[in-house]
């Protein structure tokens, strides 16, 4: 076997120049693949941070079958308990209670339905951002008892300003009809029109006189220490809270946004695809052409003795090495550049007026490195690199030695 | 001798001519109810698998066409209104100073979360006017010698119900049950008579209960606390400026 590696490391060098372009075009391969999924991944994770910081937070938890309905008989009985029972966990960065409701909202001749929630105003404060996006007016203090705070899209419909009177209807937690009047004190805009027209906050006692909910709230919102955490934090709470309490992570709560995670990944697996296809061509054309070169070499070598197998071998493990080098050079250069971008990050302000997909989508992308893709890349290109060689390798052990040696042609 | 003894058997005969039809029966029990007026106190006690609630109201009828309904207990909803003049309905709610008209096509909603609909509490449909009457059959139920009525909506009635079996008294036309059932024949909702007892002066239900049929472990009863019948009532109680005016009540 060593012998082998010798020779077949070698003849690698017997025609350097072929040998330098295969790994070249090895390592430009890889390291191409390793900065588009960082590229995808920093999008990922930072589209992932900015949407779930409007309203959503990273995990909620509820009653068993809340979030299907927001049913006002689903609230949780015991949320201070709850919060003690889980306080202890590291991961968490924040959490507050919240009350989530549908209502019917009312003003002049107007009536049409919102979601209402309750929010304590500090907490929510460092696990949500819309308070920082008001246009008119400010966001809820903890003071503003009949104060009521609606999107831009919301008080365009229903023609509201700062101090408009609304009228608040709902199905309280007791059987009754909530009813309540509530003051504008300021308009958001997000720029999310699922959200600016429909979500109007309260403060949390509020919502709780008018559902009937004194101590009681509809959710616990949290918001996680690191994005990567909140799979594991999730999985760790639903152990913790056990049947009857769901925990459920942004996924659940914005399904679109994992389907926009999911279809980033699935372009970068389309480009993925593309590239190891034109590395493994590149690859079958340089060994097929060193083997069709060698056919006398290869014909004075099975004549003294060596079987078809190991010359089969012997071209593969040519390959092998180019590829290790390859894939070497490729991942080490792929690491320094992606992280050189990943820190300076990379500017598409210019591009993104035209390409605007939505709002706050991130202008500056910072790629991330994440060492599982990486190694997983690594191992796939390497592994096409083997693969594109098979073909050449069996073609070369076919040779007949005596038409070999005598015309330098196969059959 | 003969003539006046014929002339007797055929008079006492003639008795069954002059029975009561199944309108007139059904009316007769309407009318017990109801009287020409009424006015009194009702509880009306809500249970759910979620909450218990009870509720104390006033309740002032007028003919057919009128009625006003204030509850007074509990606290988070006292002052809410209800007031049905003519065929218009119209709730209103203090806590928010407005009067929000109920469209017909809420009329089958239910009334504060209870089993009973709107149409129910103020009596939008009437069963005497709006449906054809027919005995089915006499039955015994809860004790009491009773008629099985079969009541069908009239072509072009404002009726949402396919039909109503409407159980009566034979004695006194006191109204032991009611069964709802929609356009397809299935059985929604049963009113039954619990408790009967003296009441203003007549014998009344005075604890009644509706059930909804599929919400097994829901159900609302109706208990009268107090009942005065044809006392004079002001027109001006059955006005949009009463609903919103909240007087002193007990």
């Amino acid at each position: 076997m060593k012998t082998f590696i010798k020779i077949a490391w070698r003849n690698i060098f017997r025609n350097w120049r072929r040998s330098f372009f295969a790994i070249l075009a090895i390592a430009t391969g890889l390291g191409a693949l390793i900065f588009v999924w960082a590229f995808v991944d920093g999008t990922n994770q930072q589209e992932v941070s900015t949407y779930t910081s409007f309203l959503s937070g990273h995990i909620q938890i509820h009653k068993t079958g809340f979030q299907r309905e927001l049913s006002v008989f689903r609230a949780l009985d015991n949320p201070s308990a709850i919060l003690s029972e889980i306080a202890h966990q590291e991961n968490i960065e924040e959490f507050s209670e919240r009350i989530e409701q549908r209502v019917l909202l009312s003003f002049a001749d107007k009536t049409s339905g919102a979601i209402l929630m309750g929010v304590d105003p500090e907490k929510e404060s460092k696990i949500t951002t819309l308070w920082k996006m008001m246009e008119h007016g400010r966001f809820l203090g903890p003071a503003d008892q009949s104060g009521i705070v609606v999107g831009k899209d919301l008080a365009e419909r229903f023609n509201l300003s700062l101090g408009s009177e609304v009228s608040v209807l709902a199905q309280a937690a007791d059987g009754s009809l909530g009813a309540a009047k509530f003051k504008v004190i300021g308009i958001y805009h997000s720029g999310i029109d699922t959200i600016d027209r429909v979500y109007v906050f309260v403060t949390l006692p509020a919502a709780q006189d008018l559902f009937a909910l004194w101590g009681r709230a509809t959710g616990i919102v949290i918001k996680a220490k690191k994005i990567e955490s909140v799979t594991n934090l999730q999985s760790s709470l639903s152990k913790e809270l056990g049947q009857g309490i769901e925990v459920l992570d942004w996924r659940k709560i914005i399904p679109e946004l994992e389907t926009s995670v999911i279809l980033h990944e699935v372009e970068a697996t389309i480009i993925l695809a593309i590239v190891f296809l034109i590395v493994a061509i590149g690859i079958l054309n340089t060994v097929l052409m060193s083997v069709v070169e060698r056919v006398r070499e290869f014909g004075i070598m099975m004549a003294l003795g060596t079987a078809n197998l190991q010359i089969t071998m012997l071209v593969v493990m040519e390959a092998f090495l180019l590829g290790t080098v390859g894939v070497i050079l490729g991942g080490v250069g792929g690491l320094i550049v992606t992280s050189i971008l990943g820190k300076r990050g990379i500017d598409l302000t210019s591009y993104m007026e035209f390409l605007q997909a939505s709002p706050r989508t991130p202008d500056i992308i910072y790629p991330i490195l994440r060492l599982d893709r990486i190694i997983l890349l690594a191992g796939l290109v390497l592994m096409v690199t083997i693969f594109a060689s098979i073909y050449p390798a069996v073609k070369a052990a076919r040779y007949q030695p005596v038409v070999a040696i005598r015309t330098g042609e196969t059959v | 001798m003969k003539r006046i003894a014929i002339f007797l058997l055929l008079l006492f005969s003639l008795d069954s001519v002059f029975a009561l039809t199944a309108y007139e029966m059904v009316k007769k029990s309407e009318n017990l109810v109801r009287g020409n007026t009424n006015q009194g106190i009702l509880e009306m006690t809500i249970t759910t698998p979620y909450f218990t609630r009870t509720l104390k109201m006033h309740i002032w009828n007028k003919g057919l066409k009128k009625t006003f309904v204030r509850i007074f207990s509990p606290a988070k909803e006292a002052g809410i209104g209800s007031l049905k003049m003519g065929d218009e309905m119209w709730n209103y709610l203090p806590a928010i100073e407005k009067i929000i008209k109920i469209p017909p096509s809420m009329m089958m909603s239910a009334w504060m979360g209870s089993d009973f609909s709107n149409d129910d509490v103020v009596k939008e449909s009437s069963i005497v006017e709006d449906y054809n009457h027919r005995i089915l059959t006499e039955e015994r139920l809860s004790g009491y010698d009773a008629y099985k009525i079969e009541c069908i909506p009239k072509e072009n009635a404002p009726v949402v119900w396919g039909k109503i079996y409407f159980w009566l008294r034979k004695s006194d036309h006191l109204p032991l049950k009611q069964e709802y059932y929609d356009e397809k024949g299935k059985l929604i909702k049963v009113l039954e008579s619990i408790e009967v007892g003296s009441m203003g002066g007549r014998v009344i239900p005075i604890l009644s209960e509706m059930r909804t049929i599929g919400k097994e472990n829901s159900k609302t009863t109706l208990r009268v606390r107090e009942m005065s019948f044809d006392v004079s009532i002001a027109d001006s109680v059955f006005t949009l400026r009463h609903l919103q005016t909240l007087r002193a009540k007990e």
